[in-house]
C-alpha cells in the first residue's frame, strides 16, 4: 500500500501518464487520418512507433552517460564533441590502416573501433581530471573549454572534409542501424542494446553501493567525502564512462549517416542527452533521477517525434520546440505545485497560532 | 592600528585584477603574430574590431547574467530569431526604417529574455535548463511557414539603407558597427558601475541572502539581468542581419559558447558577484583576434583556428586558477603561522 | 508612564516555525545610551528575536514599541529607516564588493542617477577613520580578516545613523586586541546616546560592557537584571535552568594504549608545530578561539587536507598521504563542525545517512541489502536514542541534537577506535547536550579515544581528561589536570599574544 502510494506520487508515474496521454491523443486522431486515406506507415500503430524510435535511441547511450554526471550534480557539455572526435578518430584510423584499399580488413575496422572507444574514454578522463583537480571551476566551464578543444582537435584531424567510406567492411557498421524482425515487428537494433545497458545502469545506480555513492555525491559532496567515500575517484570514472558512452553513440551514428564522417557531425548533441535526462527526473543540482525515468523520456521524445513529425507532418524544428516546452514544464510544474503546498502549510500554521493565541487570551 | 601604508604585493594585485594575465597573453599573441605576419597590425585591426563587434554586444548582456550567478545559452537563438523576424518584415515592406529595425530587434530580444527571467527567478527553474529550452523553442520558430519557412533572408530582400547602415557609414574612421558595440559597452559599463540597480546585480550575485535582508527584490534583479541579456542578443541579431545581409535558421548556431568563453576569459566569475566590463572587452577582443590572426599566420588550414581557440581557452582559464592559487598560497605564508 | 524611559520595548513576542516555537511570549526593553546584553544558550531564540526586530521575520504575536509608538516592521528597509542597525556574527557583507560600497550600499551618494564613487570613497574613509580602522575604502571585503569585516559592518551601521545597534556575537571570531577595539567603539557609541543590544556568550563581554542583561531560555523570557545584581554562576543557572553539574556525566575510565600521536605537524598559514597525543579511553579537549587552527589540524589528521610537514602516528603506525577513506578504514571517525554541510545529507533518510559510511558491510556482493541496512540503522537509533518516527525520516526534519546523534551514529557504525568531535554540541539544545555528553562518557568507558574540539569552556573543563589550548595556529598550553581548572586560566592561554 505504502509502496503503491509512493509510486503514484513518483516522477516515473507522471511520465507514464504523459506518455499514455500522448499515445491516446495520437491514436484518437487515427480514424480521421485513415478516413482521409493516409498510408499505413502514417498511422499510430505500435510497429510504426517502434520503428521510428531509431533516431532517438541513437543518443540514448549518451543519455546514459549524462545520467551519471547529472546524478553527481555536475554537467558535461562536451559529450557531443567527444562523440565527434571519437568518430573522426575512427574514420582517420581506418583510412590509415586500410590504406585506400578497395576493401579494408576487418582487423583494421576492429582496431579503428577500439581507437574510437579509447579516444572517447580518454576525452572523458581529461574532463574528469580537470574537474577533480580544478574544483574552483564549474564543470560547465571546464567542459565548455574542453568541448572547444575536442572540436578543434576534430578539425585538426580532418579539417572541413567529409570522409566517406564505400567499402563493404566499413559499411558493415550500418548493420547497427538495421531493423531486426521480431514476430512481425521491426525493432531498431539500438533498442535492445540500449535496454541491456539500461538494465545494467539501473542495477548499478539504484541497487549497488557504488550507485548509492554517486547520488550521495550529488546530494552533498562534502558530507559524502567526510563519510569516507572516494569522491574524486568516483567522479573521475563517471566522466570516463560518459566519454566512453559518447564514443559508443558515435559508432551508431556513423552507421546511420551513410558511413561518412565530418568534423561537426555530432555538434550540439549534448543538448539532446541533457534534455532526455532532465525530463527523466535528473537535475543539474544532482542527487535525483532514475534510469527508468530517463528511459521513459527517451520514448516520450520518440513518440512526440513520430506523432508530430510523421503523423502531422510538422517540421523537425516544431518537434524540437515541443521538446523545449516539455523540458521547461517538467521542472516548472513541480515547482509550482510545491509553492502551492508551502503556501497552504503556512496558512494552516498561521491559523493554528491564531487559535492558540486566542485560547491563551481567554 | 598600523598607520604605515603597506605596499601592495604583486600577487594581491593579481587577485584583484583578474584581467591582467589575460592582457599579457593578448599582448604576447599580438607580438608573435606581428613577427610572423609583418604589417599585420596595420591592416587587420579594423577587421578584428568588426568581427568582434557582434559578440562584444552579446558579451555585455552575458556579463549581466553571469554577475547574478545565472547563465543564458539562448542568446544565439534569440539573435537568429530577432534577425529573421525583422528581416521578414523588411522583405514584405512592412518596415523601411533602419532605426525601427534596431528597436524591433531589441524589443524581441527583451521579450524572450524576460520569459527566461520569469522562469528562472519566479519559476525557480535552473537557468541552464530554461535557456536550453527557450533556445530550442525560439530557433524552431524560424522555419515556421509564417516566418522564413525553408527560405532565408537574402541581401535583395533588405533595403540598401539598412545594409549600408553599419558598414558604409563611419565616424572617426570606425564603421558604425564598431561604434554600436562601443555604445553598448559604455552603457553597460556605466549601468553596472554607476547606478544602484547595476550594483544590485553584483550584490545579488555576491550574497543573495544579504541582499534580501537589506530589502532588495532579488527576483526583480534576476528578471532584469535576463531581460538585458535578451535585449543585447536581439540587437546582435539586427547587427548580424545588417553586417552579413543575410540570416537563416542556423545562423550563429553554437556561437553562444564563444560569448561565454569571452566572459570567462575576462575574469568573470560564473558563480556570480565578480566581473568587470573591461575584462569582458579584453576577452571578446582576444577571441576576435584569434579568429582573424591565426588564418593569416600560415600554419595549416583555417580549421586550425578552431583547435588553437580551444587550446587557448583551456590554457587561459587553467592559468587563471593556477595564478590565483599561487597568490593565495603567498597570502597564507604572509600570515606567519 | 514608565515606558517613556525606553526607546524600545518589545512585549509578548511570539514566533512559530514549522514544528518549533522559536519565541514564546518574550519581553525586552532598551534605554538610550545603554548596553543591554541578551544571553541564552544556542537555540534559546536570540537570533529569531533579533530578526523580528530587524524586520526579517514577522512575529506571530506581541508588539514592538519604538519611542512610545507601536510599529510594525514589515521588512528590513522599514527597520533601517527607523534607525535600527545590526552587526551579525557572520558578517552579512558582499565579499566581492569594495569596503566603501559595503558601507553605503542601499544609500549611496549620487549625482543625479549616478553613483558618486569619489565622494563615497572619501566618506567611507572618514567613517573608518572615526573608528580608527585603517582600511582602504577600495579594497574588496572578501580580502579582509573577519575582524576587519566587523569594523566595516560597524562603519555601515554608523553611516545609517543608527539609534539602536544590535551586535550579534561580534567578538566570537576576533582576537583579543580586535575585541578590545570593538569594546572601545561600543562604549563611545553608548556615550553618544545609542542603545546597544549585545548578544554574546562570552562572560567577559557581558560583565565588561553591559549595563543590564536579559536571559532567554528555550524560547522563553527568564528575566532582566542590572549587571551589578548578578554574578556569573547565577547567570549560568538562569541560562541553563538547572545545576550545571548534572550536565556532565563524566566517568573515570581506564586509560589504555596510545592511539594518535602528532609530531611537529605544520601547514603553512593554518597551524605550526603541533604535538598531541590521545590514548584509548581518554577524552582530550582542544580549545581556543575561532580561527586558532583547531579544525584545520583535525582536517589534516582525518586526511581532508595535507600537512606540509610533521608526522602522524595512528595506533602506532605512521600514516602517509592519508584520505578520509583510508583513515576511516584504520579506525578513525570524525564529526565535522558544520553538520549540515559536512556531516549529513539532509535530503536523505536517517537510514541512508547512517549506512553511507559502511555501505560495504550492508552489501552482498555489489548489491545493497536493504534488510541489513535497516538492521544497522535501527540498532543505532535505539543505541543513541534518536528521536524520530522511524529511520526513513529525512534528517533535515530533525532537531539539531538529533541530527548530531545521526552524525555520531554514522561514525560509530564504522566501529572506530578514535573519534574526533568538532564542536559536538554547537546549536544543540540543553537536553540533547546532556545526552551527547553521556554518549561520550560511555564511549570512553568502552575504551574509545575521543578528541573533542570545543569553544564552550564548561564542557571542555568538565568532560576532558586533558586539555590542549591553541592560539594562532600553535598549541600554547596543555593542562593534564582538569579538576578545579577555571575558565580564565584557559582563556589566558587562548588569547593571542600582544605583539
Amino acid at each position: 500500500m505504502q509502496k503503491m502510494k509512493s509510486f503514484l506520487k513518483s516522477w516515473e508515474f507522471f511520465l507514464v501518464l504523459l506518455l499514455a496521454a500522448m499515445c491516446l491523443a495520437f491514436k484518437i486522431t487515427d480514424a480521421s487520418r485513415i478516413a482521409s486515406g493516409a498510408q499505413k506507415k502514417e498511422i499510430f500503430y505500435f510497429a510504426n512507433v517502434l520503428r521510428s524510435m531509431r533516431p532517438y535511441f541513437l543518443y540514448s547511450f549518451m543519455t546514459l552517460g549524462m545520467m551519471l554526471i547529472l546524478a553527481m550534480g555536475d554537467i558535461d557539455i562536451s559529450v557531443g564533441a567527444i562523440g565527434t572526435l571519437s568518430v573522426v578518430t575512427l574514420g582517420v584510423t581506418y583510412n590509415r590502416l586500410a590504406g585506400g584499399a578497395e576493401n579494408g580488413s576487418p582487423a583494421a575496422l576492429a582496431t579503428a573501433l577500439l581507437a574510437c572507444l579509447l579516444v572517447g574514454a580518454l576525452c572523458g578522463a581529461l574532463n574528469g581530471f580537470l574537474v577533480t583537480r580544478f574544483k574552483e571551476l564549474f564543470p560547465m566551464i571546464i567542459t565548455l573549454a574542453t568541448q572547444l578543444f575536442f572540436r578543434g582537435f576534430s578539425y585538426l584531424l580532418i579539417g572541413g572534409e567529409t570522409l566517406t567510406f564505400k567499402d563493404p567492411t566499413f559499411k558493415s557498421l550500418s548493420n547497427l542501424n538495421q531493423l531486426l524482425k521480431v514476430g512481425g515487428l521491426q525493432v531498431p537494433i539500438s533498442i535492445p542494446i540500449y535496454f541491456v545497458l539500461a538494465v545494467v545502469f539501473y542495477f548499478w545506480l539504484h541497487r549497488t553501493g557504488n550507485g548509492r555513492k554517486i547520488f550521495a555525491i550529488g546530494t552533498n559532496a562534502a558530507a559524502t567525502y567526510y563519510s569516507g567515500v572516494r569522491v574524486d575517484t568516483i567522479k573521475f570514472w563517471c566522466f570516463v564512462i560518459a566519454g566512453f558512452m559518447s564514443a559508443v553513440t558515435g559508432i551508431f551514428f556513423v552507421g546511420n549517416s551513410s558511413s561518412s564522417v565530418k568534423a561537426d557531425i555530432m555538434d550540439g548533441y549534448h543538448m539532446y542527452a541533457i534534455a532526455a535526462a532532465v525530463l527523466g527526473g535528473f537535475s543539474t543540482n544532482g542527487g535525483k533521477g532514475s534510469v527508468v525515468g530517463a528511459t521513459i523520456s527517451l520514448v516520450v521524445f520518440g513518440v512526440v517525434k513520430f506523432g508530430l513529425g510523421t503523423l502531422y507532418g510538422f517540421p523537425d524544428s516544431a518537434v524540437n520546440m515541443s521538446v523545449g516546452v516539455i523540458l521547461i514544464l517538467s521542472v516548472l510544474v513541480p515547482n509550482i505545485i510545491e509553492d502551492i503546498q508551502n503556501a497552504r502549510k503556512v496558512a494552516r500554521r498561521r491559523a493554528e497560532t491564531a487559535a492558540a493565541n486566542a485560547a491563551a487570551g481567554h | 592600528m598600523q598607520t604605515k601604508k603597506e605596499r601592495k604585493p604583486i600577487y594581491s594585485i593579481l587577485i584583484e585584477h583578474r584581467e591582467i594575465p589575460l592582457l599579457a597573453v593578448l599582448a604576447l599573441l599580438l607580438i608573435l603574430v606581428s613577427i610572423r605576419v609583418p604589417g599585420y597590425l596595420g591592416k587587420s585591426w579594423l577587421n578584428v574590431l568588426k568581427n568582434g563587434s557582434i559578440n562584444m554586444v552579446m558579451c555585455c548582456g552575458m556579463l549581466c547574467v553571469l554577475l547574478i550567478g545565472s547563465i543564458d545559452i539562448s542568446i544565439t537563438a534569440i539573435l537568429a530569431f530577432a534577425g529573421a523576424v525583422a528581416g521578414k518584415l523588411m522583405s514584405t515592406g512592412a518596415i523601411q526604417s533602419t532605426f525601427v529595425m534596431f528597436l524591433l530587434g531589441i524589443a524581441i530580444g527583451a521579450v524572450v529574455g524576460l520569459i527566461n527571467g520569469v522562469l528562472m527567478s519566479y519559476g525557480r527553474v535552473i537557468s541552464l535548463i530554461v535557456t536550453l529550452s527557450t533556445s530550442y523553442i525560439v530557433r524552431a520558430l524560424i522555419p515556421m511557414d509564417w516566418l522564413l519557412g525553408m527560405n532565408k533572408i537574402n541581401p535583395t530582400q533588405l533595403t540598401q539603407g539598412f545594409k549600408d547602415s553599419l558598414i558604409n557609414h563611419s565616424f572617426l574612421g570606425l564603421p558604425f558597427l564598431v561604434w554600436l558595440a562601443v555604445l553598448v559597452v559604455v552603457a553597460t559599463g556605466v549601468f553596472l558601475k554607476y547606478t544602484r540597480t547595476g550594483r544590485n546585480l553584483y550584490a545579488v550575485g555576491s550574497n543573495a541572502e544579504a541582499a534580501q535582508m537589506r530589502g532588495v527584490h532579488i527576483n526583480r534583479i534576476r528578471l532584469l539581468a535576463h531581460t538585458i541579456c535578451g535585449a543585447t542578443a536581439g540587437l546582435a541579431g539586427i547587427m548580424w542581419l545588417a553586417f552579413y545581409a543575410a540570416i537563416e535558421k542556423g545562423s550563429a548556431l553554437g556561437d553562444e559558447m564563444f560569448t561565454i568563453a569571452a566572459c570567462v576569459l575576462g575574469g568573470v566569475a560564473v558563480t556570480g558577484g565578480y566581473g568587470k566590463i573591461s575584462g569582458v572587452v579584453i576577452g571578446a577582443l582576444m577571441i576576435a583576434f584569434i579568429d582573424s590572426a591565426i588564418p593569416q599566420m600560415g600554419i595549416g588550414n583555417s580549421m586550425i583556428t578552431e583547435f588553437i581557440k580551444g587550446i587557448l581557452l583551456l590554457v587561459a582559464i587553467l592559468l587563471n586558477v593556477i595564478l590565483q592559487r599561487i597568490a593565495e598560497k603567498q597570502d597564507l605564508a604572509r600570515r606567519n603561522i | 508612564m514608565p515606558g517613556s524611559e525606553y526607546i524600545l520595548e518589545m512585549k509578548g513576542i511570539t514566533k512559530i516555525f514549522p514544528g518549533v516555537k522559536a519565541l514564546d511570549n518574550v519581553h525586552f526593553n532598551l534605554k538610550a545610551g545603554e548596553i543591554h546584553a541578551l544571553v541564552g544558550e544556542n537555540g534559546a531564540g536570540k537570533s529569531t528575536f533579533i530578526k523580528t526586530l530587524t524586520g526579517v521575520h514577522q512575529p506571530d504575536g506581541g508588539e514592538i514599541i519604538l519611542n512610545g509608538e507601536t510599529v510594525v516592521m514589515t521588512d528590513p528597509i522599514t527597520a533601517q529607516e527607523r534607525g535600527i542597525a545590526a552587526i551579525y556574527q557572520h558578517a552579512a557583507s558582499y565579499p566581492d564588493l569594495s569596503v566603501a560600497e559595503n558601507i553605503f550600499i542601499g544609500h549611496e551618494f549620487k549625482i543625479g542617477p549616478f553613483i558618486d564613487w569619489p565622494r563615497m570613497n572619501r566618506e567611507a574613509k572618514k567613517l573608518l577613520d572615526s573608528i580608527e580602522a585603517n582600511l582602504s575604502p577600495t579594497a574588496s571585503v572578501g580580502s579582509l580578516t573577519v575582524g576587519q569585516q566587523q569594523l566595516v559592518e560597524i562603519a555601515k551601521a554608523l553611516s545609517m545613523d543608527a539609534k539602536i545597534l544590535i551586535m550579534d556575537e561580534p567578538t566570537a571570531s576576533l582576537s583579543q586586541r580586535e575585541a578590545e577595539d570593538l569594546y572601545a567603539i561600543a562604549r563611545r557609541l553608548r556615550d553618544q546616546g545609542v542603545g546597544i543590544i549585545l548578544i554574546s556568550h562570552r562572560f567577559e563581554d557581558i560583565f565588561g560592557l553591559a549595563d543590564r542583561v536579559t536571559v532567554f531560555r528555550d524560547a522563553q523570557y527568564i528575566g532582566t537584571w542590572n549587571l551589578d545584581e548578578v554574578d556569573q554562576p547565577m547567570l549560568v543557572h538562569h541560562m541553563v535552568g538547572r545545576e550545571i553539574t548534572q550536565l556532565f556525566p563524566k566517568k573515570e575510565t581506564q586509560v589504555g594504549e596510545e592511539l594518535l600521536k602528532l609530531e611537529h605537524l605544520s601547514r603553512t598559514g593554518f597551524y605550526r608545530d603541533i604535538n598531541m597525543t590521545v590514548r584509548a579511553g581518554e577524552i582530550v579537549g582542544v580549545t581556543g578561539l575561532v580561527g586558532a587552527g583547531r579544525t584545520e589540524v583535525m582536517e589534516s589528521v582525518f586526511g581532508v587536507t595535507k600537512p606540509d610537514s610533521g608526522k602522524i602516528y595512528f595506533r602506532g603506525e605512521e600514516v602517509h598521504d592519508q584520505t578520509p577513506t583510508q583513515m576511516m578504514a584504520r579506525g578513525l571517525g570524525m564529526l565535522p563542525e558544520n553538520r549540515q554541510k559536512e556531516g549529513l545529507l539532509l535530503q536523505w533518510s536517517i537510514n541512508h545517512n547512517i549506512s553511507l559510511s559502511v555501505l560495504k558491510d550492508c552489501q552482498k556482493g555489489i548489491f545493497i541489502q536493504r534488510g541489513k541496512e535497516y538492521e544497522l540503522s535501527n540498532k543505532m537509533k535505539k543505541l543513541l536514542a534518536i528521536k524520530a518516527p522511524d529511520t526513513d525520516t529525512h534528517t533535515g526534519a530533525l532537531s539539531g541534537g538529533n541530527q548530531q546523534k545521526v552524525v555520531v551514529a554514522k561514525q560509530l557504525a564504522a566501529e572506530p577506535k578514535l573519534i574526533i568531535l568538532d564542536e559536538p554540541t554547537k546549536g544543540v539544545d540543553v537536553g540533547s547536550k546532556a545526552a551527547i555528553y553521556e554518549i561520550m562518557s560511555d564511549l570512553a568507558g568502552q575504551g574509545l579515544g575521543i578528541l573533542m574540539i570545543s569553544s564552550e569552556l564548561p564542557e571542555v573543563i568538565n568532560m576532558s581528561d586533558r586539555i590542549y589550548v591553541m592560539s594562532e595556529g600553535k598549541v600554547t598550553k596543555e593542562f593534564t589536570e582538569t579538576k578545579g581548572l577555571d575558565q580564565d586560566t584557559i582563556l589566558a592561554a587562548a588569547m593571542p599574544q600582544k605583539k
